[in-house]
């Protein structure tokens, strides 16, 4: 296994493990409080954000496949969409959870039984190819950079509940 | 790896630049919401980390050392706006950190990144190929998303369009 696979993959397992502690606290209906919403677009929410990633597991997995997948970018938790203070739009916290940790799971182990090759792959979303025309560069960001951003958000999210670090 | 890594490296330092592009300086000490993690401990906690991966590399640190207790892992961020380097010093330790990392990245033997990382660290980070993929996408990311959201909890826009 090449050492860009195994770091994706030890990066990924900690993603694993953070994204489920920084909402393991949380009630169904805290998971869309909106704070800031007041003055301005207000922050991402939980609910949302955990929507808006899981969004992208079947890509991945996909990705790493070589198959092709429909672009999420217009899909009702794509990024386009605005965080909405209405919890009855997101799915349950246990259904996103459920989600999040069975997608993961899928996308590891595809990276797993893909082999080396899977890097050298050319991007199947033409949307992509632009910005990242190998999977090797797209892995990285789908994996890390982009999941922990919004993991991110939820720490600062968290800190405006008056919750603590994890 | 290292093409790859340091494709998404570079992009985390745009992504900082475009998020304290429009923040003035007088609020970069901020902490909207009792946020507090605000622009200038997480651009300067960016750097600091960035001259502890070196280490790995056989990089001497850049950053002054006063900021280990400033802005290091395990400091407590504060309001006083004084305590913290200006905006244009900040980001420019930011650049001069990547500038680094990513020259050690990219004439690094392959070797390298399959070794043991720093005593230490190596029971969460086991080699130093570990330890360079966290700090350069996951750590980095992870701070500029809260910074991202100290952005939302301020009033200001996303950057991303």
């Amino acid at each position: 296994m090449s050492t860009l696979t195994k770091g994706l993959l030890f990066g990924w397992s900690k993603n694993l493990d953070y994204g489920q502690k920084l909402i393991a606290d949380l009630s169904d209906d805290q998971m869309a409080l909106q704070p800031g919403a007041e003055n301005g677009p207000g922050m991402n929410h939980p609910a949302w954000v955990f929507a808006h990633l899981n969004l992208y597991l079947p890509c991945l997995e996909s990705l790493i496949k070589g198959e092709t997948f429909n672009d999420p970018k217009d899909h009702e938790f794509g990024m386009q969409s605005s965080p909405q203070a209405d919890r009855s739009i997101y799915p349950s916290k246990e259904q996103l959870l459920n989600d999040f940790v069975s997608g993961h799971e899928a996308v590891a182990a595809a990276l797993r039984s893909g082999g080396d090759a899977v890097v050298d792959q050319a991007m199947t979303l033409e949307r992509w190819q632009t910005p990242m025309p190998t999977v090797g560069q797209a892995l990285p960001y789908l994996m890390l950079v982009h999941e922990n951003t919004h993991f991110g958000q939820i720490s600062a999210w968290r800190r405006v509940q008056g919750l603590p670090a994890v | 790896m290292k093409k790859h890594l340091l494709f998404n490296f570079g992009f985390n330092l745009q992504y900082a630049k475009m998020l304290t592009a429009d923040i003035p300086e007088d609020q970069m000490a901020d902490q909207p919401g009792n946020i507090p993690n605000h622009a200038a401990w997480v651009i300067g906690h960016l750097a600091t980390t960035l001259d502890y991966l070196g280490a790995s590399f056989g990089l001497e640190p850049a950053c002054p050392e006063k900021w280990g207790a400033l802005v290091g892992n395990g400091s407590t961020p504060t309001s006083d706006r004084s305590q913290y380097p200006d905006k244009e010093t900040l980001i420019a330790a930011l650049e001069n950190a990547h500038s680094r990392i990513s020259e050690a990245i990219a004439s690094a033997d392959d070797d390298l990144f399959t070794s043991d990382s720093p005593e230490g660290i190596r029971a969460y980070f086991p080699t130093i190929g570990d330890f360079a993929m966290f700090v350069c996408t996951s750590h980095a990311a992870t701070h500029l998303g809260q910074l991202s959201a100290w952005r939302r909890a301020k009033g200001l826009p996303s950057v991303m369009g």
